[in-house]
């Protein structure tokens, strides 16, 4: 099987929902900063739940916000 | 010579550490701006317990270690006043590791997140530090009393409690080990 990584372009979009903070979206979408941090990274793929639950945060689908590179 | 100064300092030394991990079972709360490119990521509540769990704990097990190899197994077996505040410092060791599953209990409680599904997944791997940290123990206990207690026949009733001991006290700190593994790693 390809090796697989999960880009999102949930920096962008903080930027573009007035500069929204990580704190923000971690409480809007139900996780710690700390989580926000490491996604904007790359460095943790969230569960399908937590994908939708920030989707929904920016008004936009899950496909907008997660993007899979193979 | 008097065993009451190394109790004292063993105990001043538990209870300074016992301060500290009250005072971590707080989370501060993370500062609003977003991180500059390069800086550190912050550290998650429970990243954060682990880390003052695993240093008080510490503290409480090498307080008890160097009372009992100060005083010899012998005084610590026999002399209440040498047995009972060790005793002490190994509960202590054991009631501070469970500082992290305190903070994922109180998070459903809580108005902000304190515990997301990232740091439950880390939680939830945690335990096989502590199943791997005891077996290594378990291995160098039974090693060491076999070459020490060979010609003799039988081991000493208080090396057999030491073992009982050390062995919870190594399976406790595995565990914010374990968690700070998963959180380097992740």
């Amino acid at each position: 099987m390809p090796r697989a990584e999960v880009h999102n372009q949930i920096r962008r979009l903080r930027f573009e929902h007035g500069e929204m903070t990580q704190q923000a979206l971690a409480e809007r979408a139900g996780c710690t900063r700390q989580t926000i941090v490491v996604l904007e990274q790359s460095r943790y793929v969230p569960s399908l739940l937590l994908a939708m639950r920030i989707a929904k945060v920016f008004g936009v689908t899950v496909e907008e916000v997660f993007q899979l590179h193979e | 010579m008097s065993v009451f100064p190394s109790i004292a300092l063993a105990i001043l030394i538990a209870l300074a550490a016992l301060a500290f991990a009250l005072r971590a079972a707080v989370p501060a709360r993370p500062a609003e701006d977003a991180l500059q490119s390069g800086e550190p990521v912050p550290l998650a509540p429970l990243q954060r317990v682990s880390w003052w769990t695993l240093a008080a704990g510490l503290a409480f097990a090498v307080a008890a270690t160097v009372v009992i190899a100060g005083k010899g197994v012998e005084t610590w077996w026999t002399v209440d006043a040498v047995r009972l505040p060790v005793t002490g410092l190994m509960l202590a060791a054991l009631l501070a590791s469970l500082a992290p599953m305190t903070l994922a209990r109180r998070n459903a409680a809580s108005r902000g997140v304190l515990v997301d599904e990232r740091d439950l997944e880390i939680l939830r791997r945690a335990p096989s530090v502590q199943g791997a940290a005891t077996l290594v123990r378990l291995a160098l206990w039974t090693v060491v009393l076999m070459e020490s207690f060979h010609a003799a026949g039988s081991v000493p009733v208080p090396f057999l409690v030491l073992v009982n001991w050390s062995c919870l006290v190594v399976y406790a700190l595995a565990l914010p080990v374990g968690i700070l593994i998963g959180y380097w790693r992740r």
